[in-house]
Formats: structure tokens, sequence, C-alpha cells
């Protein structure tokens, strides 16, 4: 077994918690405010709109497989490279301190009460820290080990809420305009262009079979649109949209009501890791893509990684507690990094065009001299 | 290897309850909780288990009050009697005067979406009587919890509803219905309290209240003009603004008088909310939900609904009076 290499079920795991990180960005609460109990459909409907762009993004993967997106950015766009750079860091910082800043609450609203923001705050980054420094193939590994972990809560919340499940809640359906649907389905759409970037920043090459790739991405993209429609049906069948459309994270409030033979009770602080799950990728591949973005600017010794991981940490602490970054601002990000991957594409595909064009140049060169010479 | 063990011990100390943790003997674990509002504060009951250390303190619960311009400040004030952290998470019952509802619903309900530690599976009750004799009484939420449970079950009269589902019903259509509870040397159920627009609208006496339980099917067992109910099932149906009502009893005696006490009974109450324009079954919801089309083309539905009821008794078989007759 290659220990540099990852196999096609680790990737599919990987993807999955990416895209699975769309319950945590921007979660039930906000989609259901959307398009009440029709948000159900705005699932199937965004991650269909996904799929698309995913068949879009593939020339991307394809091209340059040894390299990353990084790679690929510096082959395609050799002028203007330190801008776009310049660009993602930006739009990575910003992002993570979003995501920190959720997590962060979620940790300290719902399992460590008593616990201080801050104190939280560094204890995950020191986590994540741990991760990034183990490298891309480790990230990928873990991702395999916490998705059965994930699988195990999910199925214990599913056995747990099967009897609370009414279906009446989910009336009426297909009430809302195409306007609505549409809106809706983008909202779910737009939190998750931001994982398709991070997907990049592992090669191709690195696949044990390599002609895998997408079709692991598309199974992590098609496991997590389940998974995030049977939370989304659980939830608002066992609560009714009324009241999944106030509480912030309403998954908690359905965890809190699971218990079996009145013996194991109290189960939400558990079943809340999964959350934790969701959003550590995100955070994990943000900022080991952060790290190598700065990597291309500023050229960093192997040996001097712990510092200047741990400067980025510092300096994500303080503008985390200087800046609050509003959900709005981050779906203008995902957007942004959508017409970056969408300029990429672009870009290979001119520049596909244009080799094809100079190899029928070449080849009506070469038949001109042989006829010549004829 | 250094450098791991730090980050583990240290991830160990952050997230193991090393830092700023509570003692189980620290918290006053909240049994019972009671609010009401007057003069402009609001009022604060808790019922904590006490301590069972001294063997010579054979109380098991001790009582706390105290008052404050807000809900937060009503509980600061408990903490200057009570040298114990207020542990909400495993209270069972909520007991509310009518001054509250009348004054500060909104406010309550605001006060426990804030606060994660409550659960909000507990049971929750409105009482005609003061609060404060409920408290002083020595009378647990245990005892007022099966006191509910018991009449759910055995005559009908109540059911249980939870925070949750109180505040499920206020969302749809600012009307929901509380249980409701008197004292007099002891506690009785004293059938509903209905609620619109936050304010106490009208209670339903414990006739009324059985009558109410037929209606959203919560009967299981009761005696209505004499007749026993061993079992009942009701089933709403909606069609446009038709509303077939089917009601499948086990009864003791006297079908056709059931037959027919029991719908005039019910197209009586029916039809006096319906002039009153409070939907008692919030059927204006169910047809929301069951025809949305004819729901969104009609005006003023709930002046428009058409109530059809069907009754079907059934006896019960009496096996001793069946061995008499064959003597």
């Amino acid at each position: 077994m290659n220990k540099n290499k990852i196999t096609v079920f680790e990737l599919t795991t990987l993807s999955f918690f990416l895209f699975n990180s769309f319950l945590f960005t921007t979660g039930i609460q906000n989609l259901t405010k959307q398009n009440n109990t029709d948000s159900i459909l705005s699932i199937l409907i965004g991650s269909l709109f996904l799929l698309l762009l995913f068949h879009l993004l593939k020339g991307i993967y394809q091209f340059h497989q040894q390299q990353n997106i990084l790679g690929k950015i510096e082959i395609l766009f050799p002028k203007t490279k330190t801008f776009i750079f310049l660009l993602l860091i930006l739009l990575l910082f910003t992002t993570l301190i979003y995501s920190i800043h959720q997590i962060s609450t979620y940790i300290n609203y719902y399992i460590l009460k008593e616990t201080k923001l801050l104190v939280i705050t560094v204890t995950l980054l020191l986590s994540v820290l741990y991760i990034c420094k183990k490298g891309i193939i480790s990230i990928v590994k873990l991702s395999e080990i916490c998705f059965f972990l994930y699988l195990f809560l999910f199925i214990i919340t599913i056995l747990g809420t099967l009897k609370y499940l009414n279906l009446e809640n989910i009336k009426p359906l297909l009430t809302s305009s195409i306007e609505d649907n549409v809106k809706s389905s983008l909202l779910y759409f737009s939190s998750l262009i931001f994982p398709f970037f991070l997907i990049t920043i592992i090669p191709k090459a690195v696949l044990i079979q390599k002609k895998k790739y997408e079709q692991a991405i598309s199974k992590g993209l098609k496991y997590s649109s389940l998974i995030c429609f049977i939370e989304l049906f659980i939830t608002i069948s066992i609560l009714g949209v009324q009241l999944t459309k106030i509480y912030v994270y309403p998954e908690m409030t359905v965890y809190k009501k699971i218990s079996f033979l009145n013996i194991l009770e109290h189960l939400e602080t558990t079943l809340a890791f999964s959350q934790i799950l969701n959003s550590l990728f995100i955070i994990v591949l943000m900022l080991w893509s952060l790290h190598a973005l700065l990597e291309k600017l500023i050229p960093i010794k192997k040996e001097k990684e712990n510092i200047s991981y741990s400067l980025l940490l510092l300096l994500l602490i303080f503008a985390g507690t200087l800046l609050t970054i509003p959900h709005y601002y981050f779906l203008i990000e995902n957007l942004i990094v959508l017409g970056l991957l969408l300029l990429i594409r672009l870009k290979i595909s001119i520049r596909k065009y244009n080799q094809q064009v100079l190899i029928g140049k070449q080849s009506l060169i070469h038949f001109d001299l042989k006829y010549k010479k004829f | 290897m250094i450098k791991k063990i730090f980050v583990l011990v240290s991830i160990l100390l952050l997230t193991t309850s090393c830092n700023s943790y509570t003692e189980l003997s620290d918290l006053g674990i909240t049994s019972m909780l009671g609010l009401d509002y007057q003069n402009e504060e609001f009022i604060v009951y808790t019922t904590i288990i006490a301590d069972r250390d001294n063997e010579e303190n054979k109380e098991k619960y001790k009582t706390y009050h105290a008052t404050g311009k807000t809900l937060e400040e009503a509980f600061e004030n408990i903490y200057i009697q009570n040298s114990k952290k207020i542990y909400l998470s495993h209270m069972n019952l909520l007991v509310i005067t009518e001054d509250l509802i009348n004054n500060q619903l909104t406010t309550m309900i605001k006060h426990f979406l804030s606060n994660n530690e409550y659960r909000n599976n507990f049971q929750i009750v409105t009482i005609k009587s003061k609060l404060e004799e409920l408290f002083y009484q020595e009378i647990t939420a245990e005892e007022i919890n099966k006191l509910i449970t018991i009449n759910m079950e055995e005559s009908g009269t109540t059911r249980s509803i939870d925070f949750e589902t109180f505040l499920k019903d206020i969302l749809i259509d600012h009307n929901t219905i509380l249980p409701t509870i008197k004292l007099e040397n002891s506690v009785f159920i004293e059938g509903f309290a209905l609620i619109k627009n936050n304010q106490i609208y009208d209670f339903l006496s414990n006739e009324d209240a059985i009558l109410y339980n037929y209606l959203t099917n919560e009967i299981k067992k009761t005696t209505f003009q004499g007749i026993t109910v061993y079992e009942n099932e009701t089933i709403i149906t909606t069609k446009k603004n038709n509303i077939e009502i089917s009601i499948t009893s086990t009864i003791n005696k006297q079908p056709e008088l059931y037959q027919k006490e029991l719908k005039t009974a019910l197209l009586n109450l029916l039809t006096t909310y319906q002039q009153k324009q409070y939907d008692l079954l919030k059927l204006e919801y169910k047809i929301y939900q069951n025809d949305y089309s004819y729901y969104q083309k009609s005006q003023d539905v709930l002046n428009q609904l058409k109530f059809h009821i069907k009754i079907h008794p059934t006896i019960k078989n009496n096996y001793l009076e069946e061995v008499n007759t064959n003597e």
C-alpha cells in the first residue's frame, strides 16, 4: 500500500464532509426561512445545480494532473497569479474567521457552556493545526475514520427520532413560487462552492485510481445531499416548519428529544459531535490552503512551518475578535470563488482550443513539407 | 514527541472540564418553576431538590421566590437566598398565572428560547389560584404531572402540554390551550385556559374539556352523561370547508342516547367558538396543510367551516352478564 497515495473512498469521505459543511455554515434554519416546507425540494434542486457545476468544472481536474489548483493557476495566469493568490488569501482568511466563529459559538452554546469562547477557539485551532501539520494525505485518511463515526451518530439519530416523525408537518408541499424555489436552491448551491475549490487542492495524481477522481467527488456530493435532505426532512417533520425557523440549530432541539427506553437520555451533546465533524474538515482544508497560498508568495522553509502556522493562527484569533463576518458575506465570497473557478475553466478551454489549432497548423505544415518533397 | 504530549495535555486540560467545573452538590436542580407578574414585576418561584447530606434534614425540596423588573433579574435575586447554581435542565413543570399570560407571555417565551439550559420538553400549566399557595404547600411537580396524566387517561378532563407544543401552537396562529389547575386544600384539575393573541381568551370547564379532548383524539377513558367510554378514536378530515369528524367509541350502554347527545354537545362547542372567531381545533391550519389551493382562494375560512359529525358507538361485551343469561 502506497502511504503517499489516497484511495477513492478516502477522497469520497473528504468531499462528503466538505459538502456537508452546509449544515453548519448556512444551516437548516436559513433554508427553511427562505422556502418553508418546500426547502426539502430546494436541497434536491440545489444538488442538481451542483452536479451541473461539477460537470462544468471537470476540465480543471483533468488539466495538469500532477498539480493542485494553485499550481494550475500559476501555469494558466503567469502574469496575474500574485493578484489571484492575494484575492484567495483574503477570501480564505475571512471565510475561516466566519467558520471558526460559528463552530466556537456552537460548542460554547451547546456543549461547553461554562468554558470561555476564547479557550474553545484556541483549543479547536490547536487541534486543527495538529491535523494540518500532518499534511494533506493524513487529512484525507482522517476523514475516512471520521466518516464511520459520523455514520454511527447519524444512525443513532435516525433510530431515536423515528417515533417522533409526523408527516403532517411536511404539508403543504409545492406551494412556494418558482422564484422562492430558485432562491432557496441557490442558497444551498452558493454555500457549497468553497468545497469545490478546496477539493482541487488535492491533485489528481495523488489518487491510487486516478480515473475515479471525479467519481469520488461526485459520490461525496451525492451522499452529502442525501444526508442534508434526510436531516432537513426529520427536523421539519418533528418540529414543524414554525419551530424549525426559530431555532438557529434546530437539529439540536431534535437531538434533545432522543432517548432509548427512557434509559439512554441526554444524548444531544454526544450527537452534536457530528456537527463539529461537518465543520472540522472545511476549517482544516482552508487553513492548509491558506498556508500553501502564503508559501507561494513568501517562501517558507520546512523547519519554519511551525512558526508560520502559529503566526497565522494568532492572526486569525486576533482578527476574529475584531471582525464579525455576516452570513451574506460568506455567500458573496462563495460567488467570487465560483467566478474564479469558471475563469480557470474558461482559460483551460481556450488553451486547449489554441493547442488544437496549433497541432492542426503543425500537421498542415508537416503535410505541406511532405507534399513539397514528393 | 514532547510537542505531541504538550498538544495532547493542553487539549485534555482545556476540554475535559478541568477548567471552571461545577460540583454536582453545587447545583440547585430545579424540578418546578412558577412565574407570575404583579405590579410590573416578575415573580419567580422555584422548587429545588434539597441536599441529602445532612440526615436530620428530611426535606426533599426547598422553595425559593424572588422578584425583579425582568425575568433575569428575578432569577439573579434567587441567588441572594441560595448558594447553589440554579440548574434548569431537569425542570419538569412550569406553572404560569393569568397575569403573566396577559402581560408578559412573549417575554417569557423569549426567555425560554434564549436560555439553552431549558430542554423545552417540560410540561406547562396555568393556575387559577395564587402561586405562593402552591409552592408553599409542598406540592411537587411530579404530583401535578401525575394528576394530569391520570386524569388524561381516566377522566379525559385534561391533557398534558409540553412547552414545545405550546410554542408551536402559538407560532401557527397565536392561539393555544393550556391545562388549568386550582387549589382548594389540594390541587384540582380545572379544564383548559384558551389563549389568543397572547391573552387569556376564555376557559373551558371540565365538561367542555372532555368534548375538546374528544375532538383532538385525546380521550382514552371517560364518562359522558353517565355513559362510560372505554375506548375512543376520533378522525378529522377536511374537504375544502367541510370538516368531517368521525368518532368511534366503545361504551357500556345506551348507544342511541350517546350518539345524539354527544353530537349535539360537540356541534354546540364547535359553533360557539366558530362564532367567537376562535379556531379551537386549528382547522384553518389543517385546511392550509391539506387543501392549499382552496385556502388561498378563500377568505375568512373559519366562518365558512361546516361540521359533519358521525358517531359510531359499540357496546363493550359484558361476559359476566352473558354467563348470567345462560344460566
